[in-house]
């Protein structure tokens, strides 16, 4: 299942209710303010980092750079890559 | 006692929140100089350096924070403590700030007869 956070950790619960519900195998990608999430290292990022390793997380490149961010966590997708993940997942949800 | 206080408190592009603030700060400018912007949570990510929104269909507003000194609005606060939460430090930040603990903060608001939280 591939998880999509588009909202700040620090503004809304969001993330912290994705992963009281992720499981092995899932994915996580980060748009729009969610990228957050990855792009320093905060008390969000050191939770991510705690994942199981057969959780990917991804976070979309022209969110980062619009904000002037890079990604420190998992790995960059761009729109196209986007696209990719929801096609490779079966199942998608976005929280918010 | 001052006269109006800005607090800006959400990240830039997600949503025209941000953006609308600083016009209200513009405009707001225009009829008195008496005024301060405090940036805090995740209003400090406004400040970041090297934003290019342009790709995601966002105006680069934060190269609008420099024209502040221009425009004379000179107390300019952003909190130390929600900078440390996000792991930023004040290099990062595109204009000269004043960095104040989030007490220090707090005091300096309630010098204030007008509180604008957006």
């Amino acid at each position: 299942m591939l998880h999509v956070i588009k909202s700040s950790p620090f503004t809304t619960r969001h993330f912290d209710e994705c992963l009281t519900y992720i499981q092995a195998d899932d994915a996580i990608l980060f748009i729009q303010d969610g990228v957050i999430a990855t792009a320093t290292m905060h008390k969000y990022a050191m939770c991510l980092l705690a994942l199981d390793n057969s959780i990917k997380i991804y976070t979309l490149s022209e969110d980062l750079s619009a904000r002037g961010l890079a990604c420190q966590i998992g790995s960059n997708v761009d729109y196209t890559g986007f696209v990719g993940l929801t096609c490779e997942h079966r199942q998608l949800q976005t929280w918010g | 006692m001052h006269g109006i206080a800005f607090i800006t408190r959400q990240a830039p592009h997600g949503s025209a929140a941000a953006r609308e603030t600083q016009d209200a700060i513009l405009a707001t400018s225009a009829l008195t100089e008496d005024l301060s912007v405090f940036f805090i949570g995740d209003g400090v990510f406004q400040l970041l350096k090297n934003q290019a929104p342009k790709q995601i269909g966002s105006r680069n507003f934060a190269a609008t924070f420099k024209l502040f000194d221009l425009y004379d609005i000179e107390n300019i606060y952003v909190c130390q403590d929600s900078l440390l939460e996000r792991g930023i430090d004040g290099t990062q930040l595109l204009i000269d700030v004043t960095c104040l603990s989030q007490v220090e903060m707090n005091a300096k608001i309630r010098m204030h007869a007008k509180i604008l939280n957006l």
